[in-house]
């Protein structure tokens, strides 16, 4: 019915994946309205193309690829997010630690990471796509996901251990 | 490089966590969406133009198609009205012809008897032969065996009685003097006053027709006058000796 342009269709389809796709939105962006405006343009790609969903996978996978793919376009096309060409990085060198931490307390410390680091921890640790596939999706190399990713988790893990010490009180 | 034990639960917490969009979000989706869907009959609306355009191309095809036809329609009834025309001049030309040869015929046998009379007979033909080069030769010979008709009527009158007065009586030399002087005087009055009416309209049309003749014809009509000018040479040759 929602391929047909049913709208109370598409208005449930909308209210039962709203909330969740607008979380991921917010992933890569602090403001909630630039979040929401790149919730509605994805919703709008979704009910367009929604003939085009093969049944193969989870249609909230579906729609959450739709979502990702028109954050980093955005992002992209707004030349905001820039990828040192570093190739520096260091296989298991975080200690695997966890940091009990709030959702808002996680989101808060991603959104202090630079626009390239945020991205690629966003890529790689939230949404699991692998390093060859962040780079074919940005452009850039593997070597350079991996490295951003380095950075990413280094400095999440500092900002994580000073969050911990500050609640404790021992800082 | 895989995944520590922060970054999994990261990833658990984010995946769970929800965010109620404002109560206007849906309400723009769906003007959005409404104006998706208006611009979707303009893509039906170019189709219908290219389909419509290429019914008008069909349509004007079909018109030059069949005004084409009616053309090689009026082709076919201009050739057909030709050989009617060919099949009405035909008729009277083998008129001709056979009045022709029956002269000619005439004329030879007259020829042995009497050398007077094909004398005279040849001196129509040389009148045959007078030019008159400014109509064309069909006219021409139309115009020719008209007079020839009225001419070698009388003069195969004259002929036949001479025939007769060859069996009643000796011919002398002074009867063959008459006789010529009672001959000339007949094929000047056949001449100069031709008894046939000459249709200028039947003419022009058969002229008309006439420049427009096959290869074929044109070979048959000079045979025709390459056999009579033969004929002539045979029958003149015939009286030298």
């Amino acid at each position: 019915m929602a391929i047909q342009n049913n709208r109370h269709a598409q208005q449930m389809i909308y209210a039962k994946y709203a909330p969740k796709m607008l979380g991921v939105c917010r992933q890569y962006t602090k403001d909630l309205q630039l979040a929401e405006d790149l919730m509605i343009t994805a919703f709008m790609k979704v009910f367009t193309h929604l003939k085009n969903f093969e049944h193969k996978g989870s249609f909230e996978g579906w729609v959450r690829r739709i979502i990702v793919n028109e954050c980093i376009s955005a992002f992209r096309a707004q030349k905001k997010v820039s990828f040192l060409e570093d190739e520096y990085y260091k296989e298991d060198g975080f200690n695997n630690i966890e940091s009990n931490l709030s959702v808002d307390d996680i989101q808060f410390l991603i959104d202090n990471l630079p626009e390239g680091y945020k991205m690629i921890f966003n890529l790689f640790a939230v949404e699991g796509y692998k390093h060859q596939e962040i780079a074919t999706m940005l452009g850039i190399t593997e070597s350079t996901s991996k490295s951003q990713l380095h950075h990413a988790r280094k400095m999440l893990q500092e900002q994580v251990l000073k969050l911990k010490n500050y609640t404790n009180g021992t800082e | 490089m895989g995944q520590n034990k922060m970054e999994k639960e990261f990833r658990i917490k984010l995946n769970q966590r929800e965010i109620a969009p404002t109560p206007n979000a849906w309400d723009r989706l769906d003007a959005m969406l409404t104006i998706a869907e208006e611009k979707k009959p303009k893509r039906d609306f170019g189709w219908l133009y290219i389909a419509a355009s290429v019914v008008g191309f069909l349509f004007v095809g079909a018109i030059y198609l069949s005004q084409t036809e009616e053309i090689v329609d009026l082709k076919r009834n201009e050739v057909v009205l030709q050989n009617q025309k060919h099949s009405e001049i035909t008729p009277t030309a083998t008129k001709e012809k056979s009045a022709l040869t029956q002269d000619s015929q005439s004329i030879a046998s007259v020829s042995n008897g009497n050398i007077q009379t094909t004398q005279s007979s040849s001196k129509i033909k040389i009148n045959q032969n007078s030019p008159i080069h400014v109509i064309t030769q069909t006219k021409k010979e139309e115009f020719l065996a008209a007079t020839q008709t009225s001419g070698r009527q009388k003069a195969a009158e004259s002929i036949s009685n001479t025939i007769i007065n060859q069996k009643t009586e000796q011919l002398t030399t002074a009867k063959v003097d008459e006789l010529l002087a009672n001959a000339e005087p007949v094929q000047n009055s056949g001449t100069a006053k031709p008894s046939v009416k000459v249709d200028s309209k039947s003419l022009l049309s058969q002229v008309d027709g006439e420049l427009n003749l096959s290869f074929r014809e044109k070979m048959l009509r000079k045979i025709n006058k390459n056999y009579q000018e033969v004929a002539e040479a045979v029958s003149t040759r015939n009286i030298e000796q």
